[in-house]
């Protein structure tokens, strides 16, 4: 197992270790209580970290990016013409001629970056933003491309990036879980999008909420006690940790009984300072201004937004925060201009926070979903899914700012120029984290395995 | 076409180029135009100088290109057609360079250099290592791949050693210097050995009853009455579940729901408890439909048993179909690989094993007896799953007799439907046609297009904005001069870019209508259109008799007066314009009718296999991909190293020319010399008692997977069992009763720093509970527990699951293994503790330690009630403290507690803060139970229960009740 930094507490491993006993494990654990903050433990790493947390805001159903970030003059020159070449040998569902974009696009900031008018505050931001307009994926159905973007692979199960990230590189902060996702679908694979297979558990999502309630309601499942406060939980896990030590005393040492004391501690933090940080009512009015959570239209993704800044300025490694549902194979000008209304703002507010934080640099925010949509009309008012070409954008630690890297088609139909697969994405991706992603391995089954299977390749050309 | 068209080109290529080769030997062209594109594009993964082959592949010399990768030769010369690189190239498989595809003319220039032979002057070896090929006689000698020996069991002076596979493990921790732990106490292992049989803990009667039990063969009473209980099924048919990645939806991309699963998972539990020899599992697993069968009822439970093959996920909503098949059948072997032969053979789908003398045509030989199996319903979108009707003469007779009273009630219903509806259609055309007369009489210039019938409350509108409508609407909003003129330009079928993709058969008539009398004005366009629309009711109306249904041109008028996106928009319930009586009678054998169709007797169907229409043999998947294949299609046979030219008693089996050869696959793995079946499963039982088996990666018996700890003890448990018929229950028998099984867990730092991971077993090892056995404690502990065995899982649940939302029905009292599975929202408790994904064969539970389990020992409902419940018994019980802990322990721990522990017990109760909130009422009460705790002050009041109940919690949290000793 090549792993940079030793986290995890299968049985085996605890053995291994079990020369160090409870006392080593007690010394580790009065180590955390004496950090300043709860971040700040850095790992080994293959590379140097250019980022250390991630913000994923995933836009689940497939956005179209011939009319949010690809512009595509010749589209609107050629509408209603046959698409000049071939559509691709598997297609969702057939589509007719060339569909312009119902949107104007206009150039932003110094980088004149062209970005269309249904994100008018990400446009504003584009100066810090790394557009990748040659993204393409392999499966054209929501299910397989969701697994194919969050797990590599459409085909077999496999651990969710979050999990790859959270066992390469740990914990930030020990009393909360390293990887979040927020308000994600069940459907189109489900938890598998944010599992951990045959990775220790440990590095399983935990789960705010699904994409059915309102973000308001959403929480850690079993994080409070409907009947009993603080007080009265620790005078009972204490008297718990009296019998789990009278039990040690009397059989002997077992590092396995001596890590679930320390888990129980844990749980006992993470049950006080989870839901201070998913408090949000802490923040400021102008805050809760910014990410838009004062207008219904945006409370929702704006909370998402705020919620995912303060669980990464917390310390957790991968915050995806989820939002639903971008499929218009019809009514897209109506439905693409409610969805983006809904999180362009929050984005928007969720970039200009971080980067008044300070955090930007160390913090990478990527925006993308499991594919783009076809550039040919489905109906008069729709886009079929197209995996064959779709932008993604990073924001923050260790890509270049206000940079586009990569081209589509005259139409955006095909990745064509500086071509970047989902793997490439994820090898990239583990990069920009410090991590190697041949190196990043776990033994299952009698085999090596990595995020990126036997493909993959870092995109040099985003990185700054 | 495309492939003969490019041969067409290719062969014009070739003649026209030979003439020119001859001047030179050909590395001209290549040190020209081959070799620049070689260094700049390919060497950086595959050559020498970088270091690097991917996939297997280097391109830096002739013989490698040659030679090939993984996939096979990277090109044939003469023939640009077989090789692989010009597929690469065109993007056509895979896709390289990945960097982007090289134009066009470059690309041929490759094609011309192959067609012309490939001169290629590269010829210094670089010495990098070739590409591993399979030793086969040192893979024979393998241990997996040998028959088991025929072992004899070692002589040992000792009288631990009770029975011959202690005397197995002494001999070898005698080796050692190790000495086996002292015999663990009675309750430890009541308590052990009524988890891993039953899944459940000992009830507090049946642990007094053995610690008072006098007889010599208590312990053998015991272990009978657990084998003997119908949760034992429960307990093992859920390790089977693991392994046949059990589930009750489909996950992967859609997650269907499997209305039949349950049948399968109430056949292994059944198989389980009537110790269904395994030899004869497997048969009825793998191909039980080809089985004889006896009667109806064993027919059912063979069709049913094939469920196995079944119940994996599949992407059902995958477009290229013959992926999904691809896939499936990977599933299947995989899954089959691992189960029955302890074998990864889905590795060999791209390419021969790494690791193992699996080869890629072994695979796809196999792969022949799946695809010539029937899996799937249906390959439409979305794709079905196979369900087959479960024989039973009561219900098709039953069922026979329904069908034809209900044909007979639907054809009268169906005529008078008819009827009615005739008679509706020419009221409404009438009322439409007068109520258009008047809307005409009304000289008004506005756009409204309401008409509204006060008479019967019925309003029609025309609806602008409909997708027949719109152009029209948006042509009237022109300033008059430019009308005419705009409605001619539409109407030029040679300018009308749009009629070409009309939408529907309204646009189209509407068009129709339209074009005979183009309207100058946007009043006049209306009255077009409505009076063209009525004079069509009307037409209609009067179209309609008894065919009606089978009359499509109908049915499209049908749609475009009523459907969806109709021009007219009639807002009515159906039967409005009839008279009352006439719709009365209607509506009332409408319902009668609806009320009767309910009644039809269900016809049971179970996940299950069939024969395909025809066997389907097929060639190698290059890399895996289902559109390039090497060579021809490949006869079924067993893989190379498994068969009889490696092991001579074993003979291979002969496939059927007209069947897919599951049955001889079936009877090929319980062949008794073969290598794998028997040690596979033997071992996979010694996991369930000490969890860790002989050999630690149980469905990876190949060459990185474990070595066995007691590979002689192996040999003998695969060949005792197969001694006792296969019986899964006599080894359960032999290993719990033990010396081995019975030892203590214990604490020797000796014995540990020799042998640290217990690997000799000189203690018993200490194992957490999987998640289906501490929700079935919680709730036994609780005093809910629901001991009903099987059933479908609505019934189960009381719920329909929504396929794409979060389920949780943990507070339901029946079993754990009765839970529906939902493979993309499986509930979080199972993921907590270690079950964590339903989707692939799972060999083993993992025993992490996070901090969410804590947070459901403490705060869930279902270990609320549990810690609530148990401490009214206990107070209710005895007014005896010293008793109540007595109690509490038997309960929890299934031992009684010592002196130290009483006296700690009491301490707690004398300080426990209470009353605590809870105490107080004040808060929710516990979800979904019915005995939920303080419902109000007065029935809750007493703070020495409160301090009873958040002893009793404690007890739950603290490690003791999580680990089994």
């Amino acid at each position: 197992m090549h792993h940079p930094s030793q986290t995890s507490c299968s049985r085996r491993q605890v053995l291994k270790r079990s020369a160090m006993g409870f006392g080593a494990l007690a010394l580790a654990d009065m180590l955390y209580h004496t950090l300043p903050a709860a971040r700040g433990n850095e790992p080994k790493t293959h590379f140097p970290m250019r980022a250390k947390r991630v913000i994923f805001l995933f836009m689940h159903g497939g956005p179209s990016h011939v009319d949010t970030f690809d512009y595509k003059p010749l589209l609107a020159r050629d509408n209603g013409k046959p698409l000049p070449f071939d559509k691709p040998r598997v297609q969702f569902a057939e589509t007719g001629n060339l569909l312009q974009s119902p949107w104007k696009f206009r150039q932003y900031g110094q980088s004149g970056a062209w970005v269309s008018d249904l994100f008018p505050h990400v446009g504003n931001c584009a100066d810090n933003i790394c557009f990748i307009k040659s993204m393409h994926g392999s499966n054209e159905a929501h299910g397989g491309a969701l697994l194919k973007m969050h797990t590599g692979s459409d085909t077999f199960v496999r651990p969710s990036m979050g999990a790859w990230i959270s066992y390469g590189l740990g914990n930030e902060n020990q009393n909360l879980p390293s990887f979040v996702t927020i308000r994600p679908t069940m459907g189109h694979g489900g938890v598998r999008n944010f599992g951990s297979a045959f990775l220790p558990a440990e590095h399983q999502a935990t789960r705010i909420g699904t994409n059915r309630g309102p973000m308001s309601e959403a929480t850690i499942e079993n994080l409070k006690n409907p009947k009993l406060d603080y007080r009265e939980l620790r005078q009972e896990l204490d008297y718990a940790q009296g019998l789990n030590h009278l039990q040690l005393d009397h059989q002997g040492h077992d590092a396995v009984l001596e890590s679930r004391i320390q888990s129980m501690e844990l749980a006992f933090r993470m049950q006080t300072e989870a839901p201070e940080i998913m408090d949000l009512s802490q923040e400021t009015t102008a805050t809760h201004r910014m990410y838009g959570i004062d207008d219904p239209r945006t409370e929702n993704f704006g909370r998402e937004c705020l919620l995912a800044r303060r669980l990464s300025e917390a310390g957790v490694r991968f915050v995806q925060a989820s939002h639903s549902y971008w499929d218009q194979h019809s009514e897209l000008k109506e439905k693409h201009t409610a969805l983006a209304a809904e999180v362009d703002k929050p984005i928007a507010g969720l970039l200009q926070d971080l980067k008044a934080r300070g955090l930007l640099d160390e913090t990478l925010v990527i925006w993308g979903a499991e594919f783009g949509r076809t550039p040919t009309a489905q109906g008069n008012n729709g886009r079929d899914h197209n995996p064959h070409a779709f932008t993604y954008w990073m924001a923050g630690g260790g890509v270049k700012a206000g940079y586009s890297h990569g081209a589509s088609d005259d139409y955006g139909y095909y990745a064509q120029h500086d071509r970047v697969h989902v793997h490439d994405f994820h090898a990239t991706l583990l990069y920009l984290l410090g991590l190697d992603h041949e190196r990043l391995t776990y033994r299952y089954g009698g085999r090596d395995f990595r995020l990126t299977d036997i493909a993959g390749q870092v995109v040099n050309g985003i990185i700054a | 076409m495309q492939t003969f068209m490019r041969l067409i080109a290719m062969n014009i290529a070739c003649s026209c180029w030979l003439t020119w080769a001859v001047a030179d030997d050909g590395t001209a062209y290549f040190e020209q135009h081959i070799r620049p594109v070689l260094v700049e594009h390919c060497y950086e993964c595959h050559s020498n100088g970088a270091g690097k082959a991917e996939g297997g592949l280097r391109l830096d010399t002739q013989s490698s290109m040659l030679e090939g990768g993984d996939s096979g030769p990277s090109l044939v010369p003469g023939m640009p057609a077989e090789s692989m690189i010009m597929d690469a190239l065109n993007y056509e498989s895979v896709e390289m360079p990945p960097s982007g595809k090289l134009d066009a003319a470059t690309i041929a220039k490759f094609e011309n250099w192959i067609s012309s032979g490939a001169a290629d002057p590269r010829t210094e070896d670089s010495g990098m290592p070739k590409k591993p090929s399979i030793d086969w006689e040192q893979a024979e000698n393998y241990w997996a791949f040998q028959p088991a020996d025929d072992v004899r069991v070692p002589t040992v002076e000792n009288a631990w050693a009770t029975s011959p596979l202690d005397q197995f493990i002494y001999a070898r921790l005698a080796e050692e210097d190790l000495s086996p732990a002292p015999e663990a106490s009675r309750s430890t292992w009541l308590r052990r050995v009524s988890f891993d049989l039953i899944g459940l803990p000992p009830t507090p009667q049946q642990l007094d009853d053995f610690l008072s039990d006098p007889r010599d063969d208590a312990y053998e009473l015991v272990v009978d009455r657990l084998l003997r209980s119908p949760h034992y099924g429960e307990r093992w048919g859920r390790h089977w579940l693991d392994l046949a990645r059990y589930a009750d939806t489909n996950g992967a991309d859609e997650n269907h729901k499997y209305p039949e699963s349950w049948r399968y998972r109430d056949y292994v539990v059944e198989a389980f408890n009537s110790d269904t020899p395994y030899d004869r599992f497997i048969h009825e697993q793998l191909a039980g439909d080809l089985l004889p069968a006896r009667s109806e009822a064993e027919r059912r439970k063979l069709l049913t048993a094939t469920g196995f093959l079944v119940i994996g996920p599949k992407m059902l909503a995958e477009q290229d179909k013959d992926k999904l098949v691809a896939d499936i059948v990977d599933e299947q072997l995989d899954t089959v690989g691992k189960v029955f032969l302890g074998l990864t053979l889905g590795c060999a789908r791209c390419h021969d094993h790494k690791f193992d003398p699996i080869t890629a045509a072994d695979y796809y030989a196999l792969a022949g007896i799946f695809h010539s199996t029937q899996t799937m319903e249906h390959l439409d979108h979305v794709s079905q799953w196979s369900e087959r009707v479960l024989p039973d003469a009561v219900s098709a007779q039953l069922l026979n007799d329904f069908e034809q009273h209900f044909a007979q009630q639907q054809a009268e219903v169906q005529a008078l439907r008819i009827q009615a509806r005739q008679q509706e259609k020419l009221v409404l055309a009438e009322r439409l046609k007068s109520l258009w007369m008047s809307r005409l009489a009304i000289d008004d210039e506005s756009l409204d297009s309401s008409i509204a019938d006060d008479e019967s409350n019925v309003s029609l509108r025309l609806v602008l904005d409909s997708e027949a409508l719109t152009p029209w609407v948006q042509l009237s909003q022109l300033p008059e001069s430019e009308f005419a003129k705009a409605v001619e330009e539409r109407f030029d079928p040679n300018t009308n870019a749009e009629s070409n993709q009309t939408e529907s058969a309204t646009k189209d008539w509407v068009f129709n209508v339209i074009g005979q009398r183009p309207p100058e004005t946007a009043l006049e366009l209306i009255d077009v259109v409505v009076a063209a629309l009525s004079q069509r009711w009307l037409a209609l109306a009067t179209e309609l008799g008894e065919n009606e249904k089978a009359d499509k041109k109908i049915q499209t008028a049908e749609r475009m007066l009523f459907g969806k996106d109709a021009p007219l928009d009639v807002t009515r319930e159906p039967g409005q314009f009839l008279p009352s009586n006439v719709r009365e009678e209607l509506a009332a054998r409408v319902k009668q009718f609806k009320e009767l169709e309910k009644q039809r007797p269900s016809v049971a169907k179970a996940m299950a296999v069939d024969e395909a229409k025809q066997v389907k043999l097929v060639a190698v998947h290059v890399r895996g991909n289902h559109l390039q294949f090497a060579g021809d299609p490949l006869p079924r046979r067993v893989p190379k190293i498994l068969s009889e030219q490696h092991i001579g008693q074993l003979p291979s089996p002969a496939f059927p020319e007209g069947g897919s050869g599951r049955l001889q696959f079936a009877q090929w793995l319980t062949h008794p010399d073969h290598p794998l079946t028997a040690r596979v499963m033997v071992n996979r039982i010694w996991q369930g008692h000490f969890g860790e088996g002989l050999v630690a990666s149980p469905s990876n018996f190949g060459l990185r997977g474990d070595l066995p700890s007691h590979p002689q003890l192996l040999d003998w448990l695969a060949a005792e069992f197969q001694r006792q018929g296969w019986s899964i229950k006599a080894m359960h028998r032999m290993i719990v009763l033990s010396s081995t099984y019975r030892m203590a867990w214990i604490n020797n730092p000796e014995s540990e720093e020799i042998d640290p991971e217990n690997r000799l077993l000189w203690r018993q090892n200490r194992r957490r509970l999987e998640a289906e056995p501490i929700r079935d404690a919680l709730l036994a502990i609780g005093g809910r527990l629901d001991h009903e065995i099987g059933g479908a899982w609505e019934a189960a649940s009381g719920k329909y699951v929504d396929s794409g939302a979060s389920w949780s029905d943990l507070d339901s009292p029946r079993r754990t293994l009765h839970l529906p599975i939902n493979r993309a929202a499986l509930d979080d408790f199972f993921s907590t503790f270690d079950y964590v994904d339903p989707a692939a064969s799972l060999e083993k539970r993992p025993a992490t330690i996070v901090p969410h389990q804590t947070l459901f020992l403490m705060n869930h409902p279902l270990s609320m009630h549990a810690g609530w419940a148990l401490a009214q018994r206990v107070t209710s019980a005895t007014q005896s403290p010293v008793d109540r802990v007595r109690m509490a322990y038997a309960n929890v721990y299934g031992r009684y507690p010592n002196d130290d522990e009483i006296r700690r017990a009491r301490e707690f109760i004398e300080q426990a803060e209470t009353p605590s909130l809870w105490t107080r009422g004040a808060l929710v009460n516990v979800a979904g139970t019915s005995d939920n705790g303080p419902n109000s002050d007065d029935k809750f009041q007493d703070a020495e229960v409160d301090a009873w109940v958040r002893y009793c919690r404690s007890l739950l949290l603290a490690n003791e009740f999580l680990y089994i000793d």
